[in-house]
């Protein structure tokens, strides 16, 4: 058996660099759904139990949800001359760090600490350990919440349910996200001032 | 009022993970912080709305103690007047009372069969007992308003009833449930008002008259709706979805008084129907609206006279 830690963090990987490839080729929702069905394919293959497979799934579509909010810092940030490409390299090295940091930095240690290379990475990474957070309590909730309202009435029930809480519980990840950003951001530029 | 430092943050809430607190503690917890960190102007948005009376009369104690003791200001806005009594200076916006509602008591629907019956039910969390044993009937068309101040366990209670966290005990319903979470409001999909109602559109109705009949603009995205619109989008789904029983976790939060005036007249279009509805709150006020009221205190439900 992997060990747990391990796991997570290469599957991190993984679902980073899948979702590295959807915004470079900015593919359609059935394409992430195609994606993530390989995803999970690899993670069976890596003979990972089910429980991580379901985190595979939260962190899969976090950074999906993730990758849209730096994105939003990096165009407020006037950087747009940059490829998308970069900017998901940049997104993929934003990830990777704030995992590392998240188990060990608190958020607003990681402003303070990442500040002095920019104002801006400080908060993408105080917001992504923030989210990595907040994923999976969201997640359990919206599925709850569609477990108890919502009634496809048909064989397909639970994949139903699964799918509409996923389209929900994306579009309220990036409303969080967003919300998130601009209070960092404000915070941020009231401690630091404006980034030059 | 004097107030020991020390002793400003209880224990009980420091032994708990922020994300676990409920709205009203989290709330009020901020306010023990910003206490602890002697800001010399402290800004207070909406407390009525997250604090139950007591819990809300010891914060105004608080903060005028604070004000004086530090020469600071603090400065609280609020649908409310409650502050006046404890504020120097009250500027009002508007003219608006928080009495709008009041002569609105909800008539109970006289279809009388048994929606919801609870024995000796009670809910588990991480193998500890959260809600003690409980007995509730609930009829059709009945509205029953469960009271309790921050941290009474009003959410717990919600999910325990839908079946949606372990419990114990008899629970039998004659149709479905539908739970209104408290948080986040907007818990649908960012899509047209007109589309998420068609997803739950089991009465198969026209939805340009369910959304003209219940106050919501078919065509707005649900995420530009206000709190109080998205409270009704989720009411509206209730009905559409043709459920017996509607849970509502904290419906006035964020509320101003018009606002809590219509989702009184939605719900009781709601029990006009035959659905049951039974809501919890901390809002004494708003509760006295409803015919039955029940006491939620740590997990223990008591009728109120």
């Amino acid at each position: 058996m992997i060990d747990k830690d391990v796991s997570r963090t290469f599957l991190l990987i993984v679902s980073t660099l899948f979702v590295s490839i959807i915004v470079i080729l900015n593919l359609n929702m059935l394409v992430l759904l195609a994606i993530a069905i390989i995803a999970l394919l690899i993670s069976l293959l890596l003979k990972i139990n089910v429980k991580s497979m379901l985190k595979f799934v939260l962190f899969f579509q976090g950074f999906f949800t993730l990758s849209s909010v730096i994105a939003q810092i990096i165009v407020f940030d006037k950087i747009v001359y940059e490829s998308l490409a970069l900017s998901n390299i940049k997104m993929f090295i934003f990830v990777i760090l704030s995992f590392i940091f998240a188990k060990y930095v608190t958020t607003t240690g990681l402003i303070k600490l990442f500040k002095r290379i920019s104002v801006n990475a400080a908060v993408a990474i105080a917001l992504a350990v923030k989210f990595m957070r907040f994923f999976p309590a969201t997640w359990s909730f919206v599925y709850r919440t569609y477990s108890v309202n919502y009634d496809p009435g048909s064989r397909f029930s639970r994949i139903k349910i699964l799918i509409i809480s996923v389209k929900a519980f994306i579009n309220l990840s990036l409303y969080s996200a967003l919300q998130t950003a601009e209070s960092l951001a404000t915070r941020s530029t009231i401690i630091f001032g404006e980034e030059k | 009022m004097h107030i020991n430092q020390s002793s400003i943050i209880d224990n009980n809430l420091l032994d708990k993970s922020l994300h676990k607190l409920s709205d009203g503690q989290l709330y009020l917890f901020l306010v023990k912080l910003a206490y602890l960190q002697k800001a010399k102007l402290l800004l207070l948005d909406e407390p009525t709305s997250h604090l139950d009376e007591s819990t809300y009369n010891y914060v105004m104690g608080l903060m005028k103690n604070y004000a004086e003791a530090n020469d600071s200001i603090v400065i609280i806005v609020d649908h409310r007047d409650d502050a006046a009594k404890y504020a120097d200076y009250v500027v009002k916006l508007d003219n608006v009372q928080d009495n709008c509602y009041e002569d609105l008591p909800l008539v109970r629907n006289k279809q009388g069969d048994t929606a919801l019956v609870l024995e000796n039910y009670s809910c588990f969390h991480d193998g500890q007992r959260t809600i003690n044993p409980i007995s509730l009937e609930v009829k059709r068309g009945e509205a029953v308003a469960i009271y309790g101040a921050n941290g009474s366990r009003k959410t717990t209670l919600m999910w325990g009833i839908a079946c949606s966290i372990n419990c114990k005990g008899t629970r039998r319903l004659s149709g479905k449930v539908f739970i209104i979470p408290q948080t986040p409001i907007y818990w649908f999909d960012n899509v047209p008002v007109a589309e998420i109602l068609q997803k739950f559109n089991k009465r198969k109705e026209n939805i340009k008259y369910v959304a003209e009949r219940f106050g919501l603009d078919e065509n707005l995205m649900s995420y530009n709706l206000s709190i109080g619109k998205a409270r009704l989008l989720s009411l509206t789904l209730a009905y559409l979805s043709n459920k017996e029983v509607v849970l509502i976790d904290e419906p006035t939060i964020g509320l101003d008084c018009n606002s809590k005036k219509s989702l009184l007249e939605t719900i009781q279009k709601l029990i006009d129907e035959g659905i049951s509805i039974i809501i919890t709150t901390h809002d004494m006020k708003f509760a006295l609206n409803f015919e039955r009221r029940y006491i939620l205190n740590k997990g223990t439900l008591v009728e109120m006279q």
